[in-house]
């Protein structure tokens, strides 16, 4: 059974499938994923500080970690991580710190104009509105272009769950910006 | 697969999108080469950790030997120690009791001398 808070399992990986990074490896894979994986982090806690504080212990475990000898892996082995340790906090934390905390991320910045401010301020509580799971199923998706098989390695489900589950949670972002009156014009 | 309707689909794809681009502030992120030295630091203190877990160990099982030693004895029958000990049935008593107390005396200066040697060559760091 599936339960809504749970992402993923174990991250153990077999001796013949697994390697230590060098420190170039690790320093150019970083410069490519830290920005994005910090976006999905904010995402799916809802702050920034903790974004910052996850990121850097994702990455503290990635290098001490034995990683997946294909280098593709490494991407939706990072995102598990951090994943992981995300779902750690909100374990601890519970539902009423992390709404306290959605509105850090909910202030936009000044840049743009009052519209444009409001329209966002609309998006980010639409999106906020929905579980931890289904914004990390939906931003890896459509945020990060993960195909099914590299979504279900980050968040530790089956290819045939993250089928189901993205289509849920699809559905159920349909029904909140219906029901916010959050049209395509709004996008525009 | 299941989809839902074109243009709720779009919808959200560009609702995604479009919180994924919007205009907020850069996170200031962490040196790469700074987090690399971190973790090599915490991977070198979880291996000391690790190595000097047996001497602790030896430290705590020859402190409990010491005190259950001296509390058997210091609790028997109010006599002086040493004329338990002298006065006692078997002749074993006296070498095995003393045996016991040396080597739970030994493994105190052993743990002692192994943790005074690592604090030194923290010091020396």
């Amino acid at each position: 059974m599936i339960v809504d808070v749970a992402f993923g399992g174990s991250l153990a990986l077999s001796g013949t499938e697994a390697l230590s990074v060098t420190q170039t490896e690790f320093e150019t894979f970083y410069r490519e994923t830290a920005r994005p994986l910090w976006g999905y982090l904010a995402r799916i806690c809802g702050n920034r500080a903790l974004a910052d504080d996850l990121l850097q212990e994702t990455y503290l475990r990635f290098c001490r970690a034995r990683v997946p000898a294909s280098r593709s892996e490494w991407r939706a082995y990072v995102y598990r991580i951090g994943t992981n340790l995300a779902a750690d906090w909100w374990r601890h934390s519970g539902r009423r710190a992390m709404e306290a905390l959605e509105a850090d991320l909910a202030t936009p910045d000044e840049r743009g104009g009052e519209s444009d401010l409001i329209r966002r301020r609309e998006l980010d509580r639409a999106f906020g509105a929905l579980k931890p799971r289904e914004r990390a199923l939906l931003w890896l998706a459509y945020a990060e272009g993960m195909d099914h098989r590299e979504i279900g390695r980050a968040l530790g489900l089956s290819r045939g769950s993250v089928k189901v589950l993205l289509f849920r949670s699809r559905r159920r972002l349909a029904v909140v910006l219906d029901r916010m009156g959050i049209g395509p014009e709004v996008l525009s | 697969m299941k989809t839902l309707e074109p243009g709720k689909e779009s919808r959200i794809h560009g609702v995604v999108r479009s919180l994924r681009d919007s205009p907020a502030p850069a996170p200031e992120l962490p040196d790469p080469a700074v987090l690399w030295r971190k973790a090599r630091l915490l991977e070198a203190l979880e291996a000391r950790r690790g190595a000097s877990r047996p001497v602790q160990a030896a430290h705590w099982i020859s402190l409990a030997l010491a005190t259950g030693v001296l509390a058997a004895l210091a609790g028997s029958k109010g006599v002086s120690l040493l004329g338990w000990l002298e006065g006692s049935a078997s002749g074993l008593v006296l070498p095995l009791t003393l045996s016991l107390l040396l080597l739970g005396g030994g493994l105190v200066l052993a743990a002692g001398a192994a943790a005074g040697r690592n604090l030194a060559r923290r010091g020396e760091r």
